[in-house]
Formats: C-alpha cells, sequence, structure tokens
C-alpha cells in the first residue's frame, strides 16, 4: 500500500527529530574530548565546540602527574576485577542451587530474597553494620557488600532451569558430583548470561561513586569517579574539594593548563575506558535486557 | 537426611548466600528499631532504651521536614508523569522507522548515556549548562532566546527541570529495550489484517502496539512506584549545590547528611524507615488497584 502524505511527512520529521536525539546524546562527550586536547588558556576564550583549534597533550600530562589519580585508578580496576569475578561466582552458585527442585527448603529462601527487594533496613543501620564488621575505611566495603542481589539470583536461575536435563543426568550416572557438573556443564551452557551478568556488575563498579562517600574518608581508598566529584567541586557542601594549584606547571609549555581544561582531561579519563569498550559491549547488554525481562 | 547428604554440594553452594542476605539485608532490617530507642553506643541496639515515636514526633515537627517531602514527592512525581512515558514514546518512534541500519544505530547511541556514571554526566552538564562560555547559553543568546546568560544550576527555581530533563537524557534510550522487545513480539499478521482493513498507522499503534506493550507498561509502573520516595538519590546529591539546597535536598541525601556527616542515628533511621514504609504502601496499593481492574499483578 502506497503512504499517505500524512505518513510521509511524519517519517521525515521522525528521521529528524531522532538525528537530533542522537546529537545531543554524542556531541557533549565530543565537545569535552576537543576542549581537553585543547591548550586550556585558548580554550577559555569560548568557542570550542566541535573541532580542536590549538592541539595539546598538556592537559592530560597534568592529570597524571597528579599521583592520586594513578591510585584512584588501581582502586577502581581492583574493585572491579575482584568484586565482579567474586560477585558473579558466588551468584551463579547460589542460583544453580535454587535452579533444583531437589533441594529442600528452596520456598523459604524463595521467600527470604524477595523480602529484600521490597524492603532494607535502610542507610543507617547499613552504616552501623558496616562499622561492627571493620568495613569502614577498608578497600573490601566496595566488594562484600554488592556481592549478592536477590534480582541477580533470579535471573541466573532462571537461566539454569532452561539447560537441558539430559545432560545432568548423564554425567550423574557417570558418578559426576554437582560441582563437577556445575563446572564442566552449567557454566559452559551459560556463556551469554555469565557475560551481560558480569558487564553489568563491572560497570556498576566502576560508576559507583557514593560508596566512597558514605564510607570512608580515607584518601587513599578513593576510586575514580569520587575522586573525580572531589576534582570538579561537584556536590562540594561536604565533601570538602581539593584544589587544582597543586598542578605542577613548572615545565614551560604547560603553562596554558587551566583548571578547566584539566577537570575536561580528567572527564575523559575517567569515562573513556567505557567509551572505548561500549560499542563491542552493548550488545551483551541489550540481550540480557531482554532475557532478564522476559524470564525473570 | 540421606538425601541432604547426597546434595551436600548444592546445599554448600547457596549457603554463602544464606548467610550473606542474613547479615546484609536482615541485620539493619533489625537494627532499624533504633529509630523507636535512644541508641547508646555501649548498651548496643538491643539493650538501648526505648522512647516510642518521639524521633517521629521530633521528624514531623521540624520546620525543614515539609520542604524535604515536598522536594522528593515533586520530584519523583515529575519524574513519573514525564519521565516513564518518555522511552514508550522514544520506542515507538523507532519502531516506526523503516531503515533498520538507521534504527540499529540510533538505539545503540541512545544507550550511551546510561552506561555513565552521574558524576560524569553532572560534569558534562554543568560544562553545557555554565555561565560563562557554556554551548547552551552560547546557543540561546545567539538564537536571540535569551538576553545574557543563565545561570542553570544555580538557580533554585531550574533544579527540579534539570534534575527532570538530566534524568530523562541518561535513562530513555536504555529504557526503550524492553518495550521494544515487547512491540517486536507482536503477531505481524495483525497489522496485516488492519492495513486490509484500512486503518491508518496512527490507529494501529493506538489499537494494535499499544495494548500489546500494555501489561509491560504496567508491570514497570509498580516496580516504579516502589521506590517513588528514592527520587535518585545518586543523581540528586551529585548534581545539588548550597545555591539550591532549598529545593534540592531530599529524604536520602538528608539521611546521609543528618546520619553520617552528623552522626544522629536516630532521627536519619525514623526519616528512612518513614520512607521504606511508604513506599511499601504504595507498592501494594497500586498492586491492588491494578488487580482491581483485572491486570496482572507483580504479585
Amino acid at each position: 500500500m502506497k503512504p499517505t502524505r500524512g505518513e510521509n511527512i511524519f517519517q521525515w520529521f521522525n528521521y529528524l527529530f531522532l538525528t537530533v536525539l542522537c546529537f545531543t546524546f554524542l556531541f557533549p562527550f565530543w565537545r569535552i574530548a576537543a576542549i581537553s586536547l585543547n591548550e586550556g588558556l585558548d580554550a577559555s576564550r569560548g568557542g570550542i565546540n566541535f573541532w580542536v583549534r590549538k592541539f595539546t597533550l598538556d592537559n592530560y600530562i597534568a592529570v597524571f602527574s597528579r599521583g592520586d589519580i594513578l591510585n584512584a585508578y588501581t582502586i577502581s580496576i581492583g574493585r572491579t576485577v575482584i568484586g565482579t569475578l567474586l560477585s558473579i561466582f558466588l551468584i551463579s552458585l547460589m542460583a544453580y542451587g535454587l535452579s533444583k527442585n531437589r533441594l529442600k527448603g528452596r520456598k523459604l529462601i524463595n521467600f527470604m530474597l524477595i523480602l529484600t527487594l521490597f524492603f532494607s533496613g535502610g542507610l543507617i543501620p547499613t552504616y552501623m553494620l558496616y562499622k561492627s564488621l571493620y568495613l569502614l575505611n577498608s578497600f573490601w566495603v566496595y566488594v562484600v557488600p554488592s556481592l549478592y542481589g536477590a534480582a541477580a539470583v533470579f535471573i541466573f536461575r532462571s537461566f539454569f532451569r532452561t539447560l537441558p536435563q539430559e545432560l545432568e543426568e548423564s554425567a550423574q550416572i557417570d558418578g559426576a558430583n554437582d560441582l563437577i557438573i556445575f563446572a564442566r556443564i552449567a557454566i559452559p551452557l551459560s556463556m551469554p548470561i555469565f557475560a551481560t551478568m558480569a558487564l553489568f556488575s563491572a560497570v556498576g563498579h566502576w560508576n559507583d561513586y557514593l560508596t566512597a562517600v558514605i564510607y570512608t574518608t580515607n584518601e587513599h581508598l578513593l576510586p575514580l569517579q569520587t575522586l573525580l566529584m572531589k576534582v570538579m567541586n561537584i556536590n562540594q557542601n561536604e565533601s570538602g574539594s581539593l584544589a587544582f594549584g597543586a598542578v605542577n606547571l613548572s615545565d614551560a609549555s604547560r603553562r596554558t593548563v587551566t583548571a578547566e581544561s584539566v577537570k575536561m582531561a580528567m572527564l575523559m579519563v575517567v569515562v573513556l575506558p567505557i567509551l572505548v569498550l561500549y560499542p563491542f559491549l552493548q550488545r551483551y547488554f541489550v540481550k540480557g535486557m531482554i532475557i532478564g525481562s522476559l524470564k525473570g | 537426611m540421606q538425601s541432604v547428604w547426597n546434595n551436600r554440594y548444592l546445599y554448600l553452594f547457596i549457603l554463602p548466600g544464606i548467610v550473606w542476605f542474613l547479615v546484609f539485608c536482615y541485620q539493619p532490617m533489625y537494627g532499624v528499631l533504633i529509630a523507636f530507642k535512644e541508641y547508646d553506643i555501649i548498651k548496643g541496639v538491643f539493650r538501648s532504651d526505648w522512647v516510642g515515636l518521639l524521633h517521629f514526633k521530633e521528624l514531623f515537627g521540624s520546620p525543614g521536614f515539609t520542604g524535604l517531602l515536598k522536594n522528593t514527592i515533586a520530584i519523583s512525581l515529575l519524574k513519573m508523569v514525564f519521565g516513564f512515558p518518555a522511552p514508550i514514546i522514544l520506542a515507538l518512534l523507532l519502531n516506526e522507522v523503516r531503515s533498520s541500519v538507521f534504527k540499529r544505530l540510533a538505539q545503540t547511541i541512545s544507550y550511551l548515556p546510561f552506561f555513565v556514571s552521574w558524576i560524569v554526566i553532572t560534569g558534562i552538564w554543568y560544562d553545557l549548562f555554565s555561565v560563562d562560555g557554556g554551548f547552551i547559553n552560547s546557543l540561546l543568546t545567539g538564537l536571540g532566546l535569551i538576553d545574557e546568560p543563565v545561570f542553570w544550576f544555580g538557580n533554585p527555581d531550574y533544579f527540579w527541570g534539570m534534575i527532570l530533563a538530566s534524568d530523562i537524557w541518561k535513562g530513555i534510550g536504555f529504557g526503550t529495550i524492553i518495550f521494544l522487545a515487547a512491540i517486536t513480539a507482536v503477531n505481524p499478521e495483525l497489522f496485516e489484517s488492519a492495513v486490509v482493513d484500512g486503518a491508518s498507522r496512527w490507529r494501529q499503534v493506538w489499537h494494535i502496539t499499544l495494548p500489546a506493550i500494555r501489561s509491560t507498561i504496567i508491570l514497570l509502573f509498580i516496580l516504579n512506584i516502589g521506590h517513588f520516595l528514592d527520587a535518585g538519590f545518586e543523581q540528586i546529591y551529585a548534581m545539588q549545590n548550597e545555591m539550591v539546597l532549598d529545593k534540592a535536598e531530599i529524604i536520602d541525601t538528608y539521611v546521609m547528611k543528618v546520619g553520617i556527616f552528623r552522626a544522629n542515628y536516630e532521627l536519619a533511621t525514623a526519616v528512612g524507615l518513614f520512607k521504606s514504609i511508604v513506599g511499601m504502601l504504595l507498592l501494594l496499593t497500586t498492586n491492588f488497584i491494578v488487580k482491581k481492574f483485572g491486570e496482572d499483578g507483580v504479585f
């Protein structure tokens, strides 16, 4: 059927609208990249939106000349890797156990998990718990409290339930125990869900800034996001701010660096791992969202 | 007992999880009791003295509480009225795109801000909306829409708008995934027979597509409403500042400042508990109403 005139007009407006919308998602990142690669003094004259006017890497050199940024990188990478691996391993183990009808007390545990989705003790009782567990001002506050999550257990469990039972049964006849079946049969068959859940967990770890704000006062434990918050003077009222005057400007070539241009470079440094990996990883996220929403 | 021994590995698999949930989810639920006590650090939660509803009276009587509640409800309401339908509309628009390459590209780009932290988003928006040299101000003055640059993040009147806009900007693309999946699952024969009957695109959307995703919409709505008083802790703590605090302080940010930075545990716990109970009631009520109308609830 031939589209009507009204439908054609709609199509044009729709394409135009979506193009403008996509522009608003990309442009802010592009602009910050451009400013971060431009000489700071020159950028402060304004007008840098799309292209670099005077190219320099000085802003990035200034960022990495701060000792705390490398430390924050180590913390962020460390918690992301350790937190994700431990969490995915433990959650999948628990979900595998709960996916078996042989397990007695399954219903009670189920109920115990569901309740945590709708009710929590709140911030202060949690804070007092961490205090009594010596998690305050410890690296492990980034890892241990986020090891499990009821929703993630349920998503894994519903995936494990779709695995063919015959494989497990024949392995059992061959004398394999549950540990071997889980490691040799369940894990290899579940790689898509492992990949998706690991990616979600890793992005959550990388992007979390509040845990450090609430549970640490130790500057050496700040992850990248929280350090960025302090450097950018975001929410300066409670957390105090770190001045950027400390940047070493002795080198003559770095006199063009300004606080503003270094902030932009710092933003890029924090967001770059996400931007670089994003095109490769985004399809896993989408797949996982659909698995999670349809089955969970 | 024999069956327990035969399945010993399965029990071993779930044991650390049960311990974790008891410690990290259920212990704090017990800790909520200090909202009704005069907490004594030496006596501990259990042996501290009961004070009844004292902290709640203090809370409801304090002059700041009304403002706090008003900000939280207003921001949540704005997000619900404008933020919740936004991804549904975008999904419908994307569904009308005929070029599959364009559609996939547009989707991929629109998810991007979802994977970026609120701190980075705040940095980006501070830059875009900055008073001196910000892109938005240059654009608007260039077009002659405003005479001089506006201090977008420093004026309390604009704060709710900035929160709503940045929330939609960050989440709209990712939110479409679930609706597009539901739309794709619609039987194409329905559309074909509608075309034969001479139904316009608009009528097809109204009579086929929207009813098809109705249950998804309702499910997400119920799940959202349980978090009504959250209002977006991570986002608002990142974006608030001294200048706009009158409009920017919400329950969660207040609990953190009073409870942790100023160590008034009992009052902050009372506020948190109030929030939890309201959220629970909203969830149960909505679920009940939805079921009355013959839809599937969450439980």
